[in-house]
């Protein structure tokens, strides 16, 4: 079996936890304009300077893109919504909640707002995300921690792990390529800030889009996510009691 | 309940919603600690719905777009239909309260038809148990002057769930089909008001209406009176079926949704003290029928399960493991997802009483495939 669809969907292998077989696309992300010109100065306006240049920036995520599309065990990813991101170099991400919460989060508010001037981006979490997160074990979401602690990462984000539920998501990653990793929280903030518009749909609902990366230390069934709320974006948490659901999805980032 | 648990529910509330609680404390404190462990239960991914409880039909309007019609004995005489179906009784509704309240579900909202027309209302309130139950009265206001309003606080009732379809009386009439209904609406809530009973208007969006100058004056009104619009989609059901005409686009739905910022406006989907439940069925709401049938939302005419042969925590199980209720959505099932609303009117146009029962419509083997 592919492991996409034409539409970009990650297709369950066998795995235990809960996954729809099939979609009925029900919920569906629009492809952002993927302007690579913005998405550097909307990140590099909200997360501070970096040493890529636009133009670094520019040809490692087409050259990122390019050797994507020609692997054949990835046929049909592209067929999806794919997003590009950049993370300025970043020392401080030995504990993800207090980067979320002092620096991300932030950025992303900044960034909604000031492509969208009449709505707003909340985070509903209100306690304190300083030494809530982990980053779970096979998620390899540990390799874009350790690499953004080091220099500037450009990447690519799917939202293709549609309806998964978290631990789905994680078991699914034995089947993929060792460079997929699964989306977490610096790298979804980053695919906000860089493409506001990702969850804005007038004609019909978007997914909402786990950081399925992440444990949180003090739930073991609680997880962070982003999803909108008419022309607004929040950021909460729920419990996810490892149910799916059509509205429930994750995704892969790849990096260069 | 710990308390942990009890500052967990407090942290989302207004200063208004948490004076309302401590009253409610001092007067039925076993009904407020329950309100407050809500947010404790569904943080357990336990459901929570609010009841509501139509144990008869009987009515004095005739509105356009009810979604109770249906059940009516005006429309089963006008269809030639008899309905030979077991009728709730004052026992059912003990036995229902009795558990649901071992559940720790808390809140009971009586409704119709038109509850006040209700000969036994009060003996309904009385079975329900106003120690153990936050009681809430849907009316249309046709019979509720400051003498009903003080009677209803004095027999337990909490809150008022008043309807006014339009800020414009010769609208909101000509929607009733009932000359007068607007100023008794108003006088209605008023009386509510002066008997410190709780209240919030509702009201049904019908598509375009969000956009129009009557529905932002009534959005002001609402908020300068201090009360809550409830706003409850126009769905494909009941009389609204002639009416495809009145369900929402996703546009209204989000203007709305803008509206919450600066009005008192809400609707089902609303996060509402911290909660997140997107579209309520089961999980924040369930109707019991006249004939003890449980469906899991007002307008959605399809059964879970009987509570004369089934237990209310088996029959809400039942539907949270259905892929149509129980996944967390955050849109209106029953008023926006059209493949839904396809398959609800093809099955149901088939029966001539509703709710179509467990198995024929609902079941185990659903799938969100279904045709």
């Amino acid at each position: 079996m592919q492991l996409f669809n034409e539409y970009g969907r990650c297709q369950p292998q066998n795995i235990q936890s809960l996954v729809h077989a099939q979609s009925r696309r029900y919920f569906y992300c629009e492809q952002p304009d993927t302007n690579l010109d913005e998405v550097y100065n909307r990140t590099t306006q909200a997360l501070g300077k970096c040493e890529l240049s636009l133009d670094d920036f520019k040809k490692q995520a087409q050259e990122l893109l390019t050797s994507l599309e020609s692997r054949s065990e990835l046929q049909g990813i592209l067929g999806g919504v794919k997003v590009p991101f950049l993370i300025p170099k970043d020392e401080n991400l030995d504990d993800v909640g207090t980067a979320l919460e002092k620096k991300y989060l932030g950025a992303v508010e900044k960034a909604y707002q000031s492509f969208y001037p009449k709505y707003e981006f909340k985070s509903h979490f209100k306690d304190t995300l300083e030494g809530r997160v982990d980053v779970k074990e096979g998620s390899r979401h540990q390799t874009l921690l350790d690499k953004a602690k080091k220099q500037d990462v450009v990447g690519w984000y799917f939202p293709c792990l549609t309806e998964y539920s978290v631990p789905a998501s994680l078991e699914q990653m034995q089947y993929l390529p060792e460079d997929a990793l699964l989306a977490g929280g610096i790298d979804l903030c980053s695919v906000f800030i860089g493409n506001p518009a990702l969850l804005m749909n007038k004609k019909g609902y978007s997914p909402l889009l786990w950081l399925s990366a992440l444990q949180d230390k003090k739930h073991e069934d609680g997880a962070f996510h982003f999803e909108p709320y008419g022309y607004n974006l929040n950021f909460n948490h729920r419990h996810h009691y490892n149910q799916c659901a059509e509205y429930w999805w994750g995704g892969l980032t790849f990096i260069n | 309940m710990s308390n942990t648990a009890l500052l967990e529910s407090e942290k989302n509330l207004t200063e208004t919603e948490r004076k309302k609680r401590g009253d409610l404390m001092k007067r039925k404190p076993y009904v407020a600690k329950k309100l407050a462990n809500i947010s404790a239960m569904e943080a357990r991914g336990q459901v929570s719905p609010i009841i509501r409880l139509e144990k008869s039909y009987l009515c004095n309007f005739q509105c356009t777009h009810c979604s109770a019609e249906y059940y009516m004995d005006r429309h089963l005489n006008k269809t030639k239909v008899t309905d030979d179906r077991t009728k709730m009784t004052l026992d059912d509704v003990r036995e229902l309260s009795r558990q649901a309240d071992e559940l720790g579900l808390a809140r009971f909202v009586i409704t119709g038809g038109e509850p006040l027309v209700m000969r036994d209302f009060d003996e309904v309130v009385a079975a329900i148990d106003p120690d153990k139950h936050y009681i809430i009265s849907d009316t249309n206001g046709w019979f509720l002057d400051d003498a009903k309003a003080k009677h209803l606080k004095s027999i337990g009732v909490e809150k008022i769930q008043l309807s006014l379809d339009s800020m414009i009386e010769e609208d909101h009439d000509a929607f009733r089909n009932k000359p007068g209904s607007y100023k008794r609406a108003m006088r209605a809530l008023d009386a509510a008001l002066n008997a410190d009973l709780n209240i919030i208007l509702s009201t049904v969006l019908v598509r375009g209406r969000a956009n129009t100058k009557e529905f932002l004056d009534f959005c002001q009104f609402c908020t300068d009176k201090g009360v809550g619009l409830y706003v409850s989609y126009a769905k494909p059901t009941g009389s609204c079926t002639e009416h495809p005409e009145f369900v929402i686009t996703k546009e209204d739905a989000d203007i709305l949704r803008e509206l919450e910022k600066e009005y008192s406006v809400f609707s089902h989907m609303t996060p509402s003290y911290g909660s997140y439940k997107g579209c309520i069925t089961v999980k924040g709401i369930i109707t019991v029928t006249s004939t003890n049938e449980v469906t899991p939302c007002p307008y959605i005419d399809m059964s879970i399960g009987n509570l004369r042969q089934t237990p209310l925590k088996e029959i809400l199980e039942r539907g949270m493991r259905n892929p149509w209720l129980g996944p967390h959505r955050p849109d209106c099932l029953i008023g926006e997802d059209q493949q839904f609303i396809d398959l609800h009117t093809r099955i149901t146009s088939q029966y001539k009483t509703l709710p179509v029962p467990w198995g024929e419509g609902f079941s185990d083997s659903n799938t969100l495939f279904d045709k």
